[in-house]
């Protein structure tokens, strides 16, 4: 397996969506290549910075909502 | 979890809070939306990127909605059932804005020589994730990279990893394909990590010698 095809396999890899023999090919290019090991941390990294980054973003909390948008909504209802 | 994702109560309460809705209680009605609005305006401006179109959205999202209330089918959550409807007006209003071609997401991936070797070798990031995002500066500049990434590949990231739909729910939302969701996914990841690999690994020199294995 070389390096391009295992960074095709990463999120596969991930969902634990490999084949048995794909999934040892994997783990034999990840055990002999440190460069792909280490991409492969950093893209589980990424994911993980994306979710963290995002969760507090924006942070609108139910009394952040501008006071004439949850007017305008309920008024919608009406309309 | 994402506090889009967050039950609006327990179920019992919410089963009351659905009788009373349908039923026409004002009380009702002001109780779901001083509740969920707070959440669901950020999912529309995660989406859509700006205040005031996330504003619009969240009008749309429920009106759309309080239309739809009698559909609605007890066996989902309420809370759940409205962040979709909000996550498909978000994709609703990106698709109506004026379309200017997408900047090509190629560059941002990992490059490969012929013999399929990395091109430029992926060098150790600086500090360890769980170091760098305690800081709020280093979340911040991770969503300004998202926002980076093309609105095709961004908007499956955001489904997928951040808003939490399966893929199935994915592909219906956004029209594409099971495996077009999948590829788009893998790519967003990928060049978000390029975008990230700018700040956090060494300047990497093009690595001209044998690469991996």
């Amino acid at each position: 397996m070389t390096c391009r095809e295992c960074s095709e396999f990463i999120l596969r890899y991930l969902d634990g969506e490999l084949a048995p023999e794909e999934q040892a090919s994997f783990a034999r290019h990840m055990s002999l290549c440190p460069p792909c090991e280490r991409y492969l941390s950093q893209y589980e990294v990424t994911v993980k910075a994306g979710k963290t980054a995002c969760k507090d973003a924006g942070s609108y909390l139910p009394g952040d909502v501008p006071e004439e948008l949850v007017r305008a909504i309920l008024q919608s209802r009406k309309a | 979890m994402d506090s889009a994702h967050e039950p609006l109560a327990d179920e019992q309460t919410e089963a009351a809070l659905l009788a009373d809705l349908r039923a026409g209680s004002d009380a009702a009605y002001e109780t779901l939306v001083r509740e969920t609005s707070g959440r669901l305006l950020a999912v529309a401006r995660r989406i859509v990127g700006t205040d005031e179109e996330a504003r619009d959205v969240l009008q749309e999202a429920y009106l759309s909605a309080f239309k739809a209330l009698d559909r609605f089918e007890a066996n989902a959550r309420l809370s759940t059932w409205l962040h979709r409807i909000v996550v498909n007006k978000a994709l609703m209003r990106l698709r109506t804005r004026k379309r200017k071609p997408e900047e090509p997401i190629e560059p941002l991936l990992p490059a490969f020589k012929e013999d399929g070797h990395q091109a430029r070798e992926a060098v150790a990031w600086s500090d360890g994730a769980d170091v760098m995002l305690e800081r709020a500066e280093t979340r911040a500049f991770v969503r300004s990279q998202i926002d980076r990434l093309p609105d095709t590949y961004r908007t499956v990231l955001l489904l997928r990893d951040i808003e939490e739909l399966n893929t199935p729910e994915a592909a219906t939302m956004l029209g594409i394909t099971e495996n077009a969701v999948k590829i788009r996914l893998h790519r967003a990841r990928q060049a978000l990590r390029g975008l990230l690999n700018e700040r956090f690994g060494a300047a990497p020199a093009d690595h001209t010698g044998p690469g991996g294995r």
